[in-house]
Order: C-alpha cells, then sequence, then structure tokens
C-alpha cells in the first residue's frame, strides 16, 4: 500500500469526525425535544453506530497499512534500470517497430524487460518532448512524437512513435491502425522467440500476451485453445499480406505532403484548423 | 437562427446559478420517456441534469450512481473491443459477415485530441479538442457521403450534434459502422449489459436502443446539415448493441430496428416547450426573471410523476413526494390512474367509496362510486370467507 | 368492470396504511428442510457471488466470502463451497422422494443465479463447479414454470397472499413488501418505506457503499496480493472485506427468513391443488436427477424439438396453476369474476328434452349482472363447486344490466343433474388436468418425429396442388 493509502484513511478519519461530532449533537439535541418520537430517537442512534462501525473498519484498514511492506513499483531488470522514461519508451517502440498506444508500449515493456513504464506518465512525456524539440530540435538524435493522420496531417497523440522513423511509419493511412496491431503481434511473437531459451517464464507469458491480442484475427486459436505461435504468426501474416499493400501507399503519399510541411509539423503534425464550414458533401477536404 | 452567444446568454440565465452539463444521449433519451414531463424537458434544454437539481436546487440526496465496480467494468469492456484499432469490435463485424477482412479502415476519433493545458487554460482546451472531434467526425462523414473510398469502416467515438428544442447538444455515439458498399453509417450502442439471448433483461435492452436512436437522429441531423434532405433514406432507423458474453470479455452483436423508438424520440423532442421562446414564456409567466436554479420556480413547473420515473431520474423520489402530497393516483400504477381518474384523486375516490364528504359531482364519478362499492362488497364478502 | 379487486386492496392498502389479504389459502408450499441462500455479486461483474450466506429455515447462516471474486481460483472455492451444500441437499431430497427447495429475497437474486447457472455448468476447469452449475439449473430452469415451487422468491410469494398501497413496480423490493405488511407505530409508513427502498435487498450492494467501503478494501488486498505480502496479512485485508460485506448480506438473509415464516404462519388453509403441484416438482426431480445419471447434456439454448416440448410444458403449467388457484382460492376466483372469466349467476330454468330413445337433452339458463364477460358461444365452462358438472355455452343474451347465458350440459348429467332453479352457480373455465402434459408429449413425440421443415436445413417443399372448390363461399360456410 501506497504512503498516499494512509494519508487517504487518515483523511477519512478526520471527516468521520467531523460527522460523529455532527450526530452527537443531533442526538442531544432530540433528546431534549419534547416533541421527538422514539423513531428519530432511534434512527440517529443507529446513525451514530454505523459511524462508529466505519471508524472502526478504517481504523483496521489502517493498522495494515502499517503493517505492510515499503512501497514497491514492480521489478527491474538490469536493462531498464535507472534509464529515464523517455529512453526506455524509444527503446521499446524501436522493438515494436510500428506506432502503438502507450497502453501496449506500458505492457509490452513490463512483460518482456520487467520495466514499469506507468501509462499516466505518457502525456507529461509528450508534453515534455514537444517543448524539447522547440528549445533544441538537435539536442536529441530521437524524439518521442505523435502518431500522423495521413488525411489531414494532423497529430494522433494518444498513439506514439519515434521521430527516427521515416515519415510514412509514422503517418496512419485508413488501413494502418488494423496494420499496426498485426505488426505489434508480431514484434511480440519475434520477441518470444529471442526469449524461448534464456527465460521460458517470460516466454510464456509473452506467448499468452500475443495469443490474448490475437483472437480479434480470423484463423488464429480460439480462446480456451491451446495457443500456438506458429498459427497467429502465419494468421497475422496473412491478413497483412492482404491489406497493407494498399496502404502502404496512401501512406507514401501523404509522406510527400508531410515532407514538404515545415520542421517542426513533420514531426508534431499540422495545427488543427478547426472550420465550422468543413465538410461539405460533394467538395472536397482541405 | 440566433446567434450562439445570445442563445448561450439566455439559457445560462434560465439556469441561474447553475453550470451548464452536457445531457448526452442518456439525458436526451430520458425526455423521450416521458414526454409530458415539462420539468424535465425544461432542465434538459437548458443542460442541468435532474441529479444536479435534486442536490443543488431541492438540497436534497441524490440516490443515484453507479458503483465504481461497474463503471470499471463497462468502462474495461469498452476499452477492450476500443483498443489496439477496435480490432475486437473488427472481428465482431467480420466473423457476422457484415464487413469484409479487407474493410478495416478504423479511426478513433478521441486519439486526435490535442494534450489538455493545465491551470486556467484547461477548460478552453477541453473546449478546443471538442470542436476538434466535431469538426473531424463531420469530414468523416462528408468522405462517406462523397463516395470517397478512404472513408473508414469504424469510427469510434464521433462527435455529433442534436437539436434538442432549439438547442444543439453534443453526442457521441460509441461508434458508427459501414460497410463500403454501405451508402452511410448507422450507430453502434456498446453495453457492458449481459447478452443473455432471450433472457436478456427488456429494460436493458429498451434503454440501449432508445440511447441508438438518439444516435440515429444525430446522424440525421448530421446529414441534414451536410445539405442532404432524403436523411430518412441515407440513415435508415437502425443500429447495432453490442453487449456483453457474460464471464467473458467478449461482445455479441445485434443488429436493431429503431423505428419505434426513433418516431417516439422525434415526436418528444417536438413536444411543447419547442423551443427556447416558449420555455422563456413559461418561466416568465410564473414570475419575471425566474431562473431554474430557483426550487419554487422549479416546482411551478409542472411535472409528470410515473412509477417507472424511479429508472432514469434522479427527480423521481422529488416528484413522488409531490404526487403523495396531492395523492395522485399515479401511485398505485398507471392503470389505477386511469381507472380512477373520475375521482382525480386518491382522497376523492376513497370519499367515493366511503360515500363520505360531497356525493358524486359528475356522471363519471357516479359510474366509479357504483364500481367501488360493488367491488369493495365482493371483497369484503371473501374476507369474510363467503 | 373497470376497477378489478386487486386494485382494490391496493386502494384500501393505502388507506389503511398497511398490506391487505389478497388471497384466502396459503398459495406455495413451504417445506421444513428449505434452504435460504442470499447472494452478493460484485457490481458489473455478472457471474460473482461476492460473499453467500447459506441456512436452514429459522437457523442462522453459514457465511463465505471472497475479497476478489474476479480472482478465479477464489471464486472457485466459494462455488465449491455452496456446490457441496446443494450436493448434499439435493441428495437428501432424492433419497426421501421428495424435491429441493430453495428461497432467495426477489426476483433479481433468481435472475443472477439463472445467469450462474448458465455460466458454471460449462466450465471446463473445474469438475465441482461444473457440478454445482448443473444442479443450480435444476432450480433456474424451474423458475419460470408456473406453480413450481423448487426456486422460490420471498418477495413473490408475500404478492402471492398480500396486496400494497403502492405500485406494482415496487413490489420488488423485500424489505419494502414487510414494511407494508408490519407498518411501524411511531413513524409514518411511507417515509419508512422510503427508508427500506435504500436497504440492498437483491444481490447488489449500495453504490455509495461500493465506493466508500468496498473499494479501499478490494484494492488495498489487491495491492498486496500482487505485492507478495504474506498469507496472514492476506488473511486479515479478506477478513476486512468479509466484515463489510456481512452487515449488508445478513439483512437480506433475515428478511427472507422473516418472509418465508410470515406465509407459514398465514391464518389461512393451503391451496388444496398444492399437493398436486408438490407432486408434479417431485416427478420433475427425479426425473432430472434420472438424467443427471445417465450423463444428459444440458445445452445452453434448446434446439427446435426440445423448446417445443418446454413450450408446452409451461403452457400446461400456466394453464393447471391458473386452474387450480381458480378454483381452489374464494379470492382469485372473485377477481376472475371481475375480470369476466368466471361467470356467476342464478338458475333461471332448466330442461330436459328426448332426443332419441335414452338420449335427453340437459340444459339450464342462468341470468347474471356481471358487467364484464369474456364468454362465447360454444365455451366450455365447469361448475366450481363441483367441476364434474361440464357445460357448453349455446347462447348469450344481454339485456340491459342482465345477461342470460344458456347451457347444455357435456358431462355430470347422471352424478350431479339439472341444477335447481334459484341456486346461485359459479362457472370456471377450466380444473387441472394432471394428465395432460403426458398426451401432449406423446402427441408432440409423434409429430416430431420428422422436423417439420419451417426448422429444418433445405429448400421449402412445394405444396400438393389441390383443386379450388367450386364455391369457395359456400365452402367457408360449410365450415361453421
Amino acid at each position: 500500500m501506497k504512503k498516499d493509502g494512509k494519508a487517504q484513511i487518515q483523511r477519512q478519519l478526520g471527516l468521520l469526525a467531523k460527522k460523529q461530532l455532527e450526530a452527537a449533537e443531533k442526538f442531544q439535541a432530540v433528546l431534549k425535544d419534547a416533541n421527538a418520537t422514539p423513531s428519530d430517537i432511534e434512527g440517529l442512534a443507529r446513525e451514530q453506530g454505523r459511524l462508529a462501525s466505519r471508524q472502526a473498519q478504517l481504523i483496521a484498514t489502517l493498522r495494515v497499512v502499517n503493517l505492510e511492506a515499503p512501497d514497491q513499483f514492480g521489478a527491474y531488470d538490469v536493462a531498464s534500470a535507472q534509464r529515464p522514461l523517455r529512453e526506455q519508451v524509444l527503446d521499446v517502440l524501436e522493438v515494436i517497430g510500428v506506432p502503438t498506444s502507450p497502453r501496449f508500449v506500458s505492457q509490452f515493456a513490463a512483460i518482456r524487460y520487467g520495466s514499469s513504464l506507468p501509462i499516466a506518465r505518457f502525456a507529461s512525456l509528450r508534453r515534455d518532448e514537444e517543448r524539447g524539440y522547440t528549445k533544441d530540435p538537435t539536442s536529441r538524435p530521437a524524439w518521442v512524437v505523435p502518431a500522423i493522420n495521413a488525411l489531414g496531417l494532423v497529430a494522433m497523440p494518444r498513439i506514439v512513435a519515434s521521430s527516427a522513423w521515416k515519415p510514412e511509419f509514422r503517418l496512419i493511412g485508413s488501413r494502418t491502425l488494423r496494420i499496426n496491431h498485426l505488426r505489434c503481434i508480431l514484434a511480440v511473437l519475434t520477441a518470444g522467440d529471442e526469449l524461448r531459451k534464456i527465460d521460458e517464464h517470460r516466454f510464456e507469458q509473452l506467448v499468452t500476451f500475443a495469443f490474448q491480442y490475437s483472437q480479434s484475427i480470423i484463423g488464429t486459436p480460439a480462446p480456451g485453445d491451446t495457443p500456438d505461435v506458429e498459427r497467429i504468426r502465419e494468421a497475422a501474416q496473412a491478413e497483412l499480406t492482404r491489406i497493407e499493400p494498399a496502404d502502404i501507399e496512401d501512406r507514401l503519399a501523404a509522406a510527400e505532403k508531410l515532407e514538404r510541411l515545415p520542421g517542426a509539423m513533420q514531426f508534431w503534425g499540422r495545427p488543427s484548423v478547426i472550420s465550422e464550414a468543413v465538410g461539405r458533401v460533394g467538395g472536397h477536404l482541405a | 437562427m440566433k446567434p450562439v452567444g445570445d442563445m448561450q446568454a439566455r439559457l445560462a440565465r434560465l439556469r441561474g446559478v447553475l453550470h451548464a452539463e452536457e445531457p448526452g444521449a442518456r439525458g436526451i433519451e430520458r425526455v423521450a420517456r416521458n414526454p409530458a414531463c415539462t420539468r424535465l424537458r425544461a432542465l434538459t434544454m437548458v443542460s442541468i441534469t435532474p441529479a444536479t437539481a435534486v442536490k443543488n436546487v431541492y438540497g436534497e440526496t441524490v440516490f443515484e450512481g453507479q458503483s465504481p465496480f461497474a463503471l470499471a467494468a463497462g468502462n474495461r469492456f469498452e476499452e477492450d473491443l476500443f483498443a489496439s484499432g477496435a480490432a475486437k469490435l473488427l472481428e465482431l463485424y467480420v466473423s457476422a459477415g457484415r464487413l469484409e477482412a479487407q474493410e478495416c479502415k478504423v479511426v478513433v476519433v478521441p486519439d486526435h485530441d490535442r494534450p489538455l493545458q493545465a491551470g486556467p487554460g484547461r477548460k478552453q482546451s477541453i473546449q478546443r479538442n471538442m470542436a476538434l472531434r466535431r469538426n473531424l467526425t463531420r469530414q468523416f462523414l462528408t468522405l462517406k457521403l462523397n463516395g470517397d473510398p478512404r472513408a473508414p469502416n469504424i469510427i469510434i467515438k464521433p462527435r455529433l450534434s442534436v437539436s434538442l428544442l432549439g438547442v444543439e447538444h453534443d453526442i457521441e455515439p460509441d461508434a458508427l459502422v459501414s460497410a463500403d458498399s454501405e451508402r452511410f453509417y448507422r450507430p453502434v450502442e456498446v453495453k457492458s449489459y449481459p447478452d443473455r439471448a432471450g433472457k436478456t433483461d427488456l429494460t436493458d435492452i429498451r434503454s440501449a436502443c432508445r440511447q441508438a436512436a438518439v444516435g440515429v437522429v444525430a446522424l440525421r441531423s448530421a446529414v441534414d446539415n451536410l445539405g442532404l434532405l432524403n436523411h430518412d433514406e441515407i440513415v435508415t432507423a437502425m443500429a447495432d448493441l453490442v453487449l456483453k458474453i457474460p464471464g467473458y470479455s467478449a461482445g455479441s452483436l445485434r443488429p436493431m430496428t429503431l423505428s419505434g423508438e426513433v418516431d417516439s424520440l422525434e415526436r418528444a423532442l417536438n413536444e411543447a416547450p419547442r423551443n427556447l421562446e416558449e420555455l422563456e414564456a413559461l418561466l416568465a409567466d410564473i414570475t419575471r426573471n425566474a431562473t431554474l436554479s430557483d426550487s419554487k420556480i422549479l416546482d411551478s413547473i409542472p411535472n409528470n410523476y410515473l412509477p417507472e420515473c424511479r429508472e432514469y431520474c434522479a427527480l423521481a423520489l422529488h416528484c413522488k413526494q409531490e404526487a403523495v402530497s396531492s395523492g395522485n393516483p399515479v401511485l398505485l400504477g398507471k392503470r389505477a390512474s386511469e381507472e380512477l381518474a373520475a375521482a382525480g384523486s386518491l382522497g376523492r375516490t376513497l370519499d367515493l367509496l366511503r360515500s363520505r364528504e360531497q356525493p358524486a359531482r359528475t356522471e363519471a364519478e357516479e359510474i366509479l362510486q357504483a364500481e367501488l362499492q360493488e367491488v369493495f362488497h365482493d371483497y369484503q364478502e371473501v374476507l369474510n370467507g363467503r | 368492470m373497470a376497477v378489478e379487486l386487486s386494485l382494490m386492496a391496493r386502494l384500501l392498502a393505502y388507506e389503511q396504511r398497511r398490506s391487505q389479504p389478497m388471497s384466502s389459502h396459503r398459495l406455495v408450499a413451504i417445506r421444513s428442510d428449505a434452504q435460504v441462500l442470499s447472494v452478493l455479486a460484485m457490481a458489473g461483474e455478472d457471474t460473482t457471488i461476492h460473499m453467500a450466506a447459506f441456512g436452514e429455515l429459522g437457523a442462522k447462516p453459514s457465511l463465505r466470502s471472497v475479497p476478489d471474486p474476479r480472482v478465479r481460483d477464489a471464486q472457485y472455492q466459494l462455488f465449491g463451497w455452496i456446490g457441496e451444500r446443494f450436493e448434499n441437499y439435493f441428495r437428501k431430497c432424492r433419497a426421501a422422494g421428495t424435491y429441493p427447495q430453495i428461497w432467495v429475497s426477489s426476483s433479481a437474486a433468481a435472475s443472477h443465479l439463472d445467469t450462474l447457472a448458465d455460466r458454471l455448468r460449462f466450465n471446463k476447469n473445474n469438475a465441482e463447479v461444473r457440478h454445482f452449475g448443473e444442479l443450480l439449473t435444476y432450480c433456474t430452469e424451474r423458475f419460470p414454470i408456473a406453480g413450481q415451487q423448487t426456486l422460490q422468491t420471498a418477495t413473490s410469494a408475500l404478492n402471492l397472499h398480500w396486496t400494497t398501497g403502492q405500485d406494482q413496480s415496487e413490489d420488488e423490493h423485500l424489505l419494502t413488501l414487510l414494511t407494508w405488511l408490519n407498518p411501524p407505530v411511531d413513524q409514518n409508513l411511507l417515509a419508512a418505506v422510503a427508508n427500506a427502498e435504500r436497504v440492498p435487498m437483491g444481490v447488489k450492494t449500495d453504490p455509495d457503499f461500493d465506493r466508500d467501503v468496498l473499494l479501499p478494501l478490494v484494492i488495498s488486498y489487491n495491492e498486496s496480493r500482487r505485492a507478495g505480502a504474506s498469507q496472514a496479512m492476506l488473511d486479515v485485508k479478506a477478513q476486512l472485506i468479509h466484515n463489510a460485506l456481512e452487515p449488508v448480506v445478513i439483512p437480506i438473509y433475515k428478511a427472507t427468513q422473516r418472509a418465508i415464516a410470515t406465509v407459514a404462519n398465514i391464518a389461512r388453509p393451503p391451496l388444496p391443488g398444492l399437493i398436486d403441484l408438490e407432486h408434479r416438482e417431485a416427478e420433475e426431480f427425479a426425473s432430472f436427477m434420472e438424467a443427471r445419471d445417465r450423463g444428459y447434456y444440458l445445452p445452453l439454448r434448446d434446439s427446435a424439438k426440445l423448446a417445443a416440448f418446454r413450450l408446452t410444458a409451461r403452457e400446461d403449467a400456466i394453464q393447471n396453476t391458473e386452474a387450480a388457484i381458480l378454483i381452489g382460492d374464494r379470492m382469485y376466483r372473485a377477481a376472475g369474476r371481475h375480470r369476466g372469466l368466471v361467470v356467476r349467476g342464478e338458475v333461471l330454468d332448466r330442461s330436459r328434452s328426448r332426443l332419441a330413445p335414452r338420449r335427453f337433452r340437459y340444459e339450464f339458463s342462468l341470468s347474471t349482472v356481471q358487467r364484464v364477460l369474456r364468454i362465447r358461444l360454444r365455451d366450455e365452462l365447469q361448475w366450481a363447486d363441483d367441476p364434474r358438472l361440464r357445460v357448453i355455452v349455446t347462447d348469450i343474451n344481454r339485456n340491459g344490466r342482465l345477461t342470460f347465458i344458456r347451457f347444455e350440459i357435456l358431462s355430470g348429467q347422471r352424478s350431479i343433474g339439472l341444477p335447481e332453479i334459484g341456486n346461485v352457480l359459479e362457472m370456471i373455465p377450466s380444473t387441472p388436468d394432471w394428465g395432460r402434459l403426458i398426451r401432449e408429449r406423446g402427441n408432440l413425440k409423434t409429430k416430431l418425429g420428422v422436423t417439420p421443415w419451417t426448422h429444418a436445413q433445405g429448400e421449402i417443399p412445394a405444396l400438393p396442388v389441390r383443386r379450388a372448390p367450386d364455391d369457395p363461399l359456400a365452402a367457408v360456410e360449410a365450415l361453421r
């Protein structure tokens, strides 16, 4: 249990104490009131009892909190120990190879490397990265950047990519979300292959992870069946072969446009233009 | 049309000290459930939720809300469906033969949200993101209507507007879906209600369908705004429900026809007061400068308490108290309210039964009195063992 | 007549601020070995049990909880614990040739058990859990059958016997019903009812309780579990959760026991037809257990053929139960009269006419003042006092407030004979027929020997060509 938990319980106890005081005052008042019915008195007595039982409960919890082991956020292995978050994210992105969600980055990092990349910290990471880039674009070899929508070349901040990638790999076309999903699964399987003989436990965890993610691919083992790495790989690859070529064409076309934009916009996207007039049937998109 | 700023100012004046809250599809659907309730309609129109009215106008306790466990389970189900480019939702449609494997063009509108600013600029950055979502949604709908092959097959969390009583309210259906061969989108409503086939809770299905119907109305309005008038043909009264398979994280797909729900919603939206002017006039009749944050004013606006109000409206308990005070026959059920309509109240009904106070005043009362006394006689006869 | 008897009872309950009787007999069987089960589920998790209270009639419950029902192994242990109790109870009932009876608080609880049964009986990981699911399935599959006595809800048992002064949709809350039955002496009843409504009586805990009490405890437990805390610490935290849930489940259990005791102590004789309903229950239970022994599969969805059989069984149960109550309970018969299903009238005339040697036609007429009558020509009715007298309606004639109905006797001419002029008779639509289901099953078996084309794979068969009649109108007339 975190220190926060203790503070929270103490805060709750404080609030409870106030309520108990108020309840006691009301009880005193009603006892003096000649018109008070037995039910009024009983109701207030019951309320006091309820508050007392809540207090006992909170105190018991507090006792348990104090018994607990020191803070622990998860195991760190040598590879991830003490490295800044941005670098760990970039490392993981390199392994995955396609833009993906912070959740996937975090889950993959936890299973593959045993490192903790809290999802909640990605928002501030994005802000820091953009600020850092604006200040000095050359200060880092790569940045954690948002994916770019191929349609309007605007940023998709909830999908993270590496600025070191070619533009067409940072762009999201109409089918790219699906393609990236399949690529992510293949990346997990590849990472599993590397671990197969080194760390059996992590290998199994990665296979289970890939298996869970692959449930949406037709031709993969059904839930409850034994995860079959090769079947998952083949099914993902087969779907990729069907849908990827056309999408790459779209992205290459968009990449050309992206490369014509000023430097920062190539990584952080065009500013979103909000126009109420946009979108007339028969017209063209900006 | 009146300028937006002017309308906002008028709505703010009617709200009094309360802040605006978007009613969402659930709030709009609530109005359609009880179209005769002017009080609920007025509150929804000016963007005050019933829960806020109970808490901040009447100063009463709100017995509404969802368990954090249920909320977490619902969110988890939705997130799971929409994760990884809505992979699971896509699989549902492909398995059902509604989409081909290649029809995997998915867009998640909130993925485009800009990071929120901290401090005083936060509200503005939220508003900006909402405008961005509206804009993007309009772009995708336009692509589809233009027959552009880049038009997504699935749009997650689009942002659309519904005109409720002359005031635009934003809603975010869970998703819109359309195969490449289809002319336009249909709404998808995701609910973590357990899908038990024939045993699925009817109240759950009804409520999900009504919310989906709000999506249909919003899509029709969007098509209208894009310059196409035959919206009924383009946006059919259909939606897909995605419910949870009990005990699993998987969902089930149930296409639903919503003609009845859409019609009743459209009818409800056309009940008086139909627009802001009518609402202002209604309040002005009560007193000058009346606001809905004043409990006396709110009490003066007629309600229409029904036993089922408790299913969806936080005001139900307050309104029931009013019904108790006036002895409204609806306390014994809707049927009682119809059958005892001649008497008007439970007090008068009992007077007629016991032949107390004034004799029957109308022919209808006379018939009711005879019926009541006859049934009472039979009831007593059985109780006395005859 | 618009105003029905049930509405009158509701109106009087509202006036007198107390529930009013709605039956003249006790309409449910209460087995002395019945078990009471109260469960709490975690909100949003439809196939879980967070805490269970299980006990015999009038006894204190045995309690069992899990710290977080989403953790599978612990949840299975809890299912196993309830399953063991079910198993023992079912075994005793089978040995005694009777049937099991489980009481829960309300239809929400019954519905939760149904969801669990549908899920657990297909469990591949744990045989005990699967077996529990199968036994539970027996109870939940009996539940929708009219007149069943296996899975009883306290609310429906109370609602069968008393009527409150509130809307019917509010009658599914057990504590509310008990408050209407025993109003507080020192408090306004409606205020007491409003307070009672806030006490959880279904399977879910109060959302505020979840947020303020349960959630922090469950989070704390899970954090410790994930951090590898000692078993002793986990036990302490699990106990805290147990302590928090206990005050929620115990009132539900107690209220259920109170409701059962109220119905058991009712000063009304048992419905005569209850013996038959219990007999049917024991037969069904024996048949289910035999099917278990033979290893028959319990499907999640019925096949078309099985559905036809089950639908027939349900229809039969509705007809028999309604008939048994109508014939045995004066209050329900009076309600039936006001709904026009039962005819009460005075015998006006009677006649015996000779049709042939030793063949006679027996007829009589009734006059009634009932405003609502739901009878048509050729309807068959029976005399409520002695159902051996079976008649057919041959004429209906309304004259002002009076309605004259002519009957021809179909059976009972000799055993009962023509009624005396001036006697008041009450005629009911039917009496229970406990052998009908077996006959119907036999018919269905023959008819469904070949699956009809509507439910079979393949093309629609060509209809045999039939020559149209020369005079279609005459052919229609001939059918009359």
